[in-house]
């Protein structure tokens, strides 16, 4: 009888899954946890001594950061709000034309790499900018706080838009038409019940605006001039001076926001329908937006767009141009510099996105089944945990790797494991998350017919699980490989010589001026990336028959979170 | 005896869901599980099937304790609520899912798949895919999936609550001639009387997790035991006699008489219902429902004063309120 209950035990609760998820768990806590403690650790002690010297520091020689940061930040949540709220508008409340367009324009945007649109600022507004100096033949300077802002605005006016375009999906068509039916006004209806539904998803896309601004060093680095914010401050201190404890300090202030957004967002995104919007017919006859919304929006997001695509069309050009601003004659000479010289670090890009974004979607799907469904011990710690890295500013999340696992042979450093393991974790959470929501749709039942049937746990896993979250792995494959391909934020500081990816090499070759390698870099990234999405897609949509529709809805809000 | 359940207590929170749970069933006996939702009918299924552990109690099956065997090992074979087919395979597939673990070559599992489909009444339908079929049809494969891994116990859970009206009643019939020519012992879990009447062999009335009443159709519907039986096992009116005797009488067993009857009140309305129509009688600040068959109708107006008998026997003393 003892021997009994004693097989029984092991038997029930250290089956292989139940090992599996203690595997995961861990990694969890080892690649997420610690190394967000060793940053806050090493930010209070100077020395070994504990201090807080460098936060004393920061609100007063350095209190011109933080202004600068909010500053920026919140003008830049104002701007890219506004654009992104037009843009969702036109999307899904207004009867224009075209919106496929804006669609495919935003969705280039989103998967676009970073401090683009910094370049082709430079290239056109530039000292030397096609359109400022060549077209207009004036000089004025582009560099400074206004010019951080605008590109700001535009970069993250698209996730804005992705977000709001999901709420804005989701709310009840039926509630807009019970309104015009009671007798108000388009106007009244839009301000009195579209919006105010619509609030906790705009909510969301300004805090995530914001804390995307605060901790972008891109742009402030490459058009700030020398307006200095905490987030250029940060790479500074850790890449130029290996003042660690310092920049440690400063990514921490970035954590504060970041944090009471991930706090409201958990709260909020709990019960927002972000990634299950619900069934409302889309294809039903739009109500239209009142006439002067709708000229605000239609110039809103025609601007944007054109913007956009001027942006893409100077890229594309400067990747052909001898010497842009000096010389405009054709030249394959960049194309030849990225064949003879560059193309190891394109391939290696390429390499570690597939392998995070295998991972990251195996790992996002066996997460999903354990801690949507089961109830293992310590799921909603690990739940919490995995969220984090999503919300916390790219710069302080590779600041902490660097301090966790410094002491790592130079092995993992060589192979590029720690630049690989911070984008999945970075990413894993898309994949738990939209893995979760599937199976909530999904009928418990269906995992209680394979035990009726004879089988186990692990042909719950086999034959329904895996089955049922192809589109959960697709779309976490997806998320992944485009956010590896193009992130730099994170990444920057845990690259060696060995190491160098595709994005690295561009935002060199734009720190040194070489606008030629640059583009050719920033199209060819944006080609590679471009191609999975659309065979993902294709894959997602064709091949997924009976839940494609459901899929493709996940599918554009959760990618739009990517960065 | 064939199945027992001994004793069984499932508590959620503090909330008994069941509670003291004790039935013998014989094998090749249906048996309904009846009782309004929430009642603990479910729950109930949930346990013999594995998917619950009960607190305490036992399950024996054969004479063998199946209560701590986990539902992949129990001889048992359940049809979900919501059939629980498994979207990505085609009907075929879904019907042999469990021969596998039974060790059934793939070539006779596909024989028998098809066999039980044909019993069932989907013959050729193995390679449609689940999105293709009608609810109905739906349902059929989930017995068939059920019925032919060759289980002990059959476990039904409100198989027919997604069906319209019409289809139930027939799937009704199907049910029951299907698991008359298995002689498959089976627990059938439904909140409608009709369908519990219809179809077992044995009524179980549960309410608030307990056992309330077990009888034959007849006599649960002839004999109720209790008010809540009465009420809910059809339409009862709760009548007290004269000698302060509680007693239940369906409409159908109340007539208007010419001479003084039981009671006597006024007319406050009737509906007509096809067959019968029901007139709703003021007796005294109680509302009586009286079944009268729409052919026999007079057509009585509101207001106009009746006498209600009824006949010797047709009453039921509610012994156990």
């Amino acid at each position: 009888m003892a021997v009994k209950r004693n097989s029984k035990l092991c038997g029930a609760s250290f089956d292989a899954p139940f090992c599996l998820y203690l595997f995961l768990a861990v990694n969890v806590f080892i690649f997420i946890l610690w190394p967000t403690l060793a940053v806050l650790k090493e930010s209070v002690f100077v020395h070994g001594v504990f201090s807080l010297e460098h936060y004393r520091d920061l609100f007063t020689i350095n209190q011109f950061l933080v202004r600068n940061s909010l500053f920026v930040g919140l003008w830049t949540t104002f701007f890219a709000l506004f654009i992104g709220l037009c843009c969702a508008l036109y999307v899904t409340h207004s009867k224009n034309k075209g919106k496929k367009v804006v669609l495919a324009v935003l969705l280039l945007s989103l998967i676009s790499p970073p401090f683009v649109s910094s370049l082709a600022y430079i290239m056109l507004f530039g000292r030397r900018g096609l359109v400022t100096w060549k077209l207009l033949g004036f000089h004025w300077s582009p560099y400074g706080p206004h010019g951080v802002i605008l590109i700001e605005s535009i970069s993250f006016a698209t996730i804005a838009a992705f977000l709001i375009i999901a709420v804005l999906r989701g709310v009840d068509r039926s509630l807009e038409q019970a309104s015009l039916d009671l007798g108000a006004s388009r106007w009244h209806t839009l301000w009195h019940i579209t919006l105010p539904l619509a609030k906790p998803g705009i909510i969301t896309a300004a805090l995530i605006v914001f804390i995307r601004s605060l901790s972008d060093f891109g742009t402030p680095m490459f058009i700030g001039g020398n307006y200095n914010v905490l987030a250029t401050q940060a790479y500074m201190t850790a890449i130029g001076s290996y003042d660690f404890p310092k920049a440690s300090a400063i990514s921490t202030l970035l954590l504060i926001p970041a944090f009471i957004v991930f706090l409201l967002y958990r709260k909020i995104l709990g019960k927002v329908p972000m990634f299950s919007p619900k069934t409302a017919s889309v294809d039903e006859d739009l109500l239209g937006l009142p006439l002067w919304v709708n000229c605000i929006v239609f110039i809103g997001t025609w601007g944007f767009v054109f913007f956009e695509l001027m942006k893409y069309g100077t890229i594309f050009c400067g990747a052909f141009t001898k010497t842009w601003g000096v010389n405009f004659s054709f030249t394959l000479q960049h194309i030849k510099i990225l064949k003879l010289a560059k193309l190891s670090s394109l391939i290696r890009s390429i390499q570690y996105s597939v392998i995070a974004a295998l991972t990251a979607g195996i790992m996002g799907v066996l997460l999903a089944w354990f801690l949507g469904r089961k109830n293992r011990p310590m799921a909603r710690v690990i739940d919490f945990i995995a969220d984090l890295p999503f919300i916390l500013p790219g710069p302080f999340f590779g600041i902490a790797y660097l301090l966790a696992f410094n002491w790592l042979p130079e092995f993992f450093l060589g192979t590029g494991f720690l630049v690989i393991t911070n984008c999945i974790y970075r990413q894993l959470t898309l994949g738990i998350k939209s893995g979760i929501s599937v199976l909530n749709q999904i009928n418990t039942e269906l995992e209680d017919a394979v035990k009726d049937q004879g089988g186990n746990d692990i042909y719950v896993l086999k034959d329904v699980i895996l089955p049922l979250l192809k589109s959960t792995f697709l779309v976490s494959f997806i998320n992944t490989f485009t956010f590896t391909m193009t992130t730099i934020g994170g990444i920057i500081f845990l690259i060696t010589p060995y190491t160098k990816v595709a994005t690295v090499e561009m935002f060199d070759a734009i720190q040194q001026g070489d606008i030629g390698v640059g583009s050719v870099m920033a199209s060819v990234i944006i080609i590679v990336v471009m191609i999975i999405n659309a065979a993902f897609s294709y894959v997602l949509l064709h091949k997924g028959k009976n839940s494609s529709k459901k899929v493709r809805r996940n599918h554009v809000p959760s990618i739009e979170a990517t960065r | 005896m064939y199945l027992q359940l001994k004793r069984l207590d499932k508590k959620f929170g503090h909330l008994y869901a069941v509670h003291n749970f004790s039935i013998d069933i014989e094998e090749g006996e249906l048996v309904a599980l009846l009782g309004p939702s929430g009642c603990g009918k479910t729950t109930t299924l949930r346990m013999v099937g594995g998917f619950l552990k009960p607190d305490n109690g036992h399950i024996i099956l054969e004479g063998d304790d199946i209560t701590a065997l986990p539902p992949e090992k129990r001889p048992t074979a359940t049809v979900f609520q919501s059939y629980a087919l498994f979207p990505h395979m085609t009907v075929l597939e879904n019907v042999i899912y469990g021969l596998k673990f039974r060790k059934i070559p793939r070539e006779k599992a596909c024989t028998m798949g098809m066999e039980m489909l044909e019993k069932v009444g989907l013959p050729l339908s193995g390679s449609k895919t689940i999105g293709q079929l009608s609810g109905g049809e739906q349902q059929r494969v989930a017995l068939a999936r059920a019925l032919v891994t060759r289980p002990k116990v059959l476990l039904l859970d409100e198989p027919l609550s997604n069906l319209d009206a019409k289809l139930r009643v027939r799937m009704r019939r199907e049910i029951c001639q299907i698991q008359s020519s298995l002689g498959i012992t089976t627990l059938y879990v439904t909140h409608d009387q009709e369908e519990a009447l219809a179809l077992s062999h044995r009524i179980v009335v549960m309410e608030k997790g307990q056992i309330i009443q077990i009888g034959p159709p007849q006599d649960i519907y002839r004999r109720a035991e209790n008010s809540f039986v009465a009420d809910f096992i059809g339409r009862s009116n709760i009548i007290t006699l004269k000698g302060g005797e509680k007693v239940a009488i369906h409409p159908e067993d109340l007539s208007f008489s010419y001479e003084k009857g039981i009671l006597s009140g006024y007319i406050s309305g009737r509906q007509f219902k096809g067959a019968i129509t029901t007139y709703f009688v003021d007796v005294s600040g109680q509302t009586i429902e009286v079944d009268i068959l729409s052919r026999k109708d007079r057509q009585r107006s509101d207001g106009e004063k009746v006498e209600i008998s009824f006949n010797k026997g047709s009453e039921m003393p509610l012994t156990r309120d």
